[in-house]
């Protein structure tokens, strides 16, 4: 049926009736009544005229299509009518509804697109639990990956994998690539298919085989410009040929490679201390990790019993499981399910403010209400009525709120650094489910709370009302209550949201005020790996830094320059080369256990250059050559454990077996017998910040035999590190113009990124509770400012009985502050209780800090005095005359 | 005003079916308008039945609305504009089923009548 049959239809229903009439008026008149008097007899005889058509358009049956244009347009009359009013509510509703769309979206696709691959919820790595050590061995020897492998009943497939950059030379410049070492079977595993060419065979992936790999379609685009000829062609890794094979789909991203390249492990290697590889398997589909991790207990069980004595490692050792997904997001899952704690809050804010603003609307306007159904309209009418009323805010509201989210996902985004996003940005889309339920609940906002005051309307006697006066709306005590709870309860969760991020502020703000051990200002830093082919053993590696260094030194505006095996601050969250070792002329295992600490390769003047003080002793120098005898500093928490009551200064200690990856030879440092000749403060070597310091020892570059290839280079400058990389690669390029040098950057940007993703989270958190804010004091003043506008009358009689402006105030500011006060009851409970859960992401202060906790109670006490300061001034200054002759 | 409404929406469920058989019978003998209607049947009745515009319209437009009745604008006898009803085929053959069970109802209650 259109709006113009429509329209017909009703004209002529109008004309049927107007003929009716006139021809009862005639028959009238033919009967001798005067024209008026027939007229009017007509009219009497046919009835309400309003209420015949009406009866009519029902039989038509689509009334409510047009009771629906008319409340909608009555609607959007009264929107307008009050536009304040009705721009809050909208700005609220979009305001919840878009943040919660935009981060749900967000922390959806970091959590479920970070791993596209099939296989992904049987996929697991497998690592080693070092109880005495408290931690997890994630790189496994070759022997150890081959009696894993054997588990056939637990696993489908079992394979091996690191990482590790290669150099692309050829062509353009020299580049450093991100390369992973996988076993044919790893890529096979994750169930992803080469959109071009074919992934390594068998033949391929073992010692001696062909030097092939397999590119990411992110390097095919930008390096080989998509060009489908690259099958078959080779090109230059490491200076070696190799050839490409196949590209692989975008953001297959494994273990973070840009191409892949076969590990040709050697399964002959019995070496069980070489550990260099992660061992990543598929469950089988009938094995939860519960039942894995208990057939691994039984493996570490056998081979602790089987090689125990030669290899202390394996005390109490335990091989478990570790879903990927906690593998690759598991650091960064604490802040996510923060910040989606602190999203839901905040909906959950938005939602009450909606309510208290909408239940205060509706009940303003119980007297229009009252006439209205005086007038006839049936109760249904008006329920539907005031339904449709609060639908067009909550939809206005909500379809801002999803336009909202539609254009500040891509802002965020875009916003956050990339290496902070576990999925790629492209993929962050607005999740079709947030919208979905965002809406859903704006429309169920909506329902609620327009049916809310209705019902409580019909329920009421509305002839008693109207003789009330109509303003007389203290009946209200169910919407008084209602929307004090509402009030009370946006509060409450406030003080969660606030006390959530005024936690993190601090501890964020401890965590940077942090002594790294080290200056990181105006300290230029970069990595180095020189290939086998063209620096073949030690003394090549060894003569290259040294004139690496003495170039860089050369130049005008380096003061200091060393070189360390080791970066500090980098992508590591775990120190990965440890040495044992014995003190000399102590007993080799003592209550401590095996004595093991970290280790770093340095260059003289390391400590200078880094700005790292030394507490005792010396410094390495030129002095300890190859020839001199051997000498190590030790850090301070080494020092202090292993030599509490003496001076390490002058100790000797015996190297024992040397962990974690070898970059070089296979020469074994075991049984080196080195002196301490110096203590140095402890420096800050991994990105988690918080976690204490290892105990450390450096040995010179010079003495060490099997240094490493690849080594990081930190030169101290008087200018902006920055500036000096031109130079810098330019004394490199004198010394080898096929060197490349890679991950430049100044050092204190490199500690600033190791701040960012706490930065961003805490950005964000601070975000919210500034919302929180803001959203609960528009709600108490809404409240409070209604119940003003309510009392008006009140008000005058109390100042013409005396009360001065003062009493008035009080009484209403105490309103508010009383509905703040059982809101901050609450919330301080609730906050005691949920801000545990934020416990691993703090750092140096309590979940639970009471000065914190006062803060926020001040805060919102404050916010909410402001909120009810306003309307109280409002109240001060009403006329008691004016207010007294508003009936 | 509610009540009121609810009145007339009563009156129509109680005579709904005998309304629609007036109606359709009062058509048999030719088309006629609302008002024409109206009168014919309280002349009919001998003045006994009385019907309300507020059940005659909307019982006219329902008809309508089954395809039982059709409807078109025409002048009056006197030049009045009006709309005229006539019955359709489908309306002769609902009035013949009407009627049938009008007798029907009539001889059950004359039935329990009998009985009392």
């Amino acid at each position: 049926m259109t709006w113009w049959t429509r329209k017909r239809r009703e004209e002529e229903l109008e004309e049927e009736v107007h003929s009716h009439l006139e021809m009862a008026a005639r028959a009238r008149s033919e009967q001798g009544e005067r024209a008026e008097e027939a007229r009017a007899g007509a009219l009497r005889e046919f009835g309400n005229v309003g209420l015949v058509t009406e009866t009519v358009r029902d039989a038509w049956g689509w009334r409510w299509l047009k009771d629906l244009m008319e409340d909608a347009r009555y609607g959007l009359r009264m929107v307008r009518k009050t536009p304040l009013m009705s721009a809050i509510i909208i700005a609220v509703v979009a305001i919840s509804i878009g943040s919660g769309t935009t981060m749900y979206s967000l922390i959806d696709a970091c959590l479920r697109q970070s791993i596209p691959y099939p296989v992904v919820d049987r996929w697991v790595v497998v690592r080693a639990y070092l109880p005495e050590k408290k931690t997890f061995a994630n790189y496994l020897s070759i022997p150890e990956i081959a009696e894993v492998k054997q588990m056939g009943e637990v696993f489908e497939e079992v394979g091996a994998i690191h990482g590790e950059s290669m150099t692309l030379s050829g062509g353009e410049d020299p580049e450093r690539l991100l390369t992973t070492h996988v076993t044919a079977n790893a890529v096979t595993m994750t169930g992803v298919l080469p959109i071009l060419g074919r992934t390594f065979r068998a033949d391929e992936d073992r010692p001696g085989g062909p030097p092939v790999t397999l590119l990411s379609y992110e390097l095919w685009q930008r390096r080989f410009a998509g060009d489908a000829g690259i099958l078959g062609q080779t090109i230059q890794l490491n200076n070696i040929a190799h050839t490409v094979i196949g590209v692989m789909p975008p953001h297959f991203g494994l273990w973070g490679g840009e191409l892949w390249v076969p590990l040709q492990l050697n399964w002959a290697n019995t070496d069980r201390t070489e550990r260099n590889n992660w061992i990543v398997a598929v469950l089988r589909k009938q094995v939860n990790a519960p039942q894995a991790d208990a057939r691994l207990r039984i493996l570490s069980k056998q081979l602790e019993q089987q090689y125990g004595t030669s290899a202390p490692e394996y005390h109490q050792w335990e091989l478990r499981v570790w879903n990927i997904y906690e593998a690759v997001i598991g650091g960064v899952r604490p802040a996510l399910v923060a910040l989606s704690g602190a999203v839901s809050l905040l909906v959950l804010i938005g939602c009450a403010n909606v309510a208290t603003l909408l239940l205060s609307r509706m009940t303003a306007r119980f007297r229009e209400m009252t006439i209205r159904m005086a007038l006839g309209a049936g109760r249904g009418r008006i329920l539907r009525q005031m339904l449709t009323e609060s639908l067009l805010l909550a939809g206005i509201g909500g379809a801002c709120g999803v336009l909202l989210s539609l254009g500040c996902l891509p802002v965020l985004v875009h916003l956050i650094p990339r290496e902070y996003l576990t999925a790629p940005p492209e993929l962050i889309r607005v999740n079709g489910l947030a919208l979905g339920v965002a809406l859903g609940l704006s429309v169920a906002m909506g329902v609620f709370f327009g049916l809310a005051p209705a019902l409580q309307m019909s329920r009421r006697d509305f002839a008693a009302a109207m003789k009330e006066g109509g303003q007389k709306v203290r009946g209200d005590r169910h919407g008084r209550a209602a929307r004090n709870f509402f009030a009370a309860a946006e509060i409450a969760l406030s003080v969660v949201v606030l006390a959530g991020a005024s936690l993190m502020m601090q501890s964020y703000r401890k965590l940077q005020g942090l002594d790294l051990g080290f200056r990181p200002e105006q300290l230029l830093s970069f990595e180095m790996a020189l290939p086998e082919s063209r620096y073949r053993g030690d003394s090549e590696i060894k003569r290259f830094y040294e004139r690496a260094l003495q170039n860089i030194r050369a130049l005008p505006a380096i003061t200091d320059a060393a070189a360390v095996s080791g970066r500090p601050m980098v992508d590591r969250t775990v120190d990965l080369t440890t040495n044992d070792f014995e003190i000399e002329g102590q007993p080799a295992e003592d209550a401590r256990g095996t004595a093991n600490a970290n280790y770093r390769v340095i260059t003289p003047d390391y400590f200078r250059t880094m700005g790292i003080p030394l507490l005792r002793g010396r410094d390495i120098t030129d002095m300890d050559g190859p020839d001199s005898p051997r000498v190590a500093v030790v850090n301070q928490t080494m020092a202090r454990l292993f030599w509490p009551n003496d001076d390490a200064v002058g100790k000797q200690i015996r190297l024992g077996r040397r962990f974690g990856r070898r970059q070089n030879s296979e020469v074994d440092t075991a049984g080196t017998v080195m002196t301490i000749v110096g203590v140095a403060s402890d420096a800050k070597q991994i990105r988690v910040i918080d976690a204490a310091v290892r105990q450390e020892f450096y040995v010179p570059l010079a003495q060490r035999a099997g240094v490493p290839r690849g080594m990081t280079i930190e030169a101290r400058s008087r200018l902006a590190p920055t500036e000096l990389t031109a130079a810098v690669r330019g004394a490199i390029r004198a010394l080898d113009p096929e060197q490349p040098i890679f991950d430049v950057d100044a050092m204190d940007k490199i500690v600033a990124d190791s701040f960012g993703p706490k930065q961003l989270t805490l950005c964000l958190l601070t975000f919210f509770a500034v919302v929180a804010l803001v959203l609960c004091s528009v709600g108490l003043y809404g409240i409070v400012s209604y119940s003003v506008g309510q009392r008006t009358q009140e008000m005058g009689v109390r100042m013409a009985m005396g009360a001065q402006q003062a009493d008035v105030a009080r009484l209403v500011v105490g309103q508010g502050v009383q509905l703040a006060l059982a809101g901050l009851c609450v919330g301080l409970v609730a906050a005691f209780g949920l801000t545990r859960l934020l416990g691993g992401l703090l750092y140096g202060v309590s979940a639970t800090d009471p000065k914190t906790f006062a803060g926020v109670a001040l805060l919102l006490l404050g916010a909410a005095l402001l909120a009810s300061y306003v309307p109280a001034r409002r109240a001060m200054r009403v006329d008691p005359m004016v207010a007294l002759r508003y009936e | 005003m509610k009540e009121m409404k609810g009145r007339y929406q009563n009156r129509i469920e109680l005579l709904q079916g005998t309304l629609d058989l007036l109606i359709l019978q009062t058509l048999q003998w030719g088309m006629q308008h609302g008002y024409g209607i109206s009168v014919a049947i309280r002349a009919r009745s001998g003045e006994i039945l009385q019907v309300d515009t507020g059940s005659l319209y909307p019982a006219l437009h329902r008809l309508e609305k089954q395809k039982w009745i059709a409807s078109e604008w025409k002048n009056s006898e006197n030049n009045q504009r009006a709309k005229y009803y006539r019955l359709t085929a489908r309306g002769k053959k609902q009035l013949v089923r009407e009627l049938s069970r009008w007798e029907q109802l009539q001889g059950a209650i004359a039935g329990v009548l009998k009985v009392e």
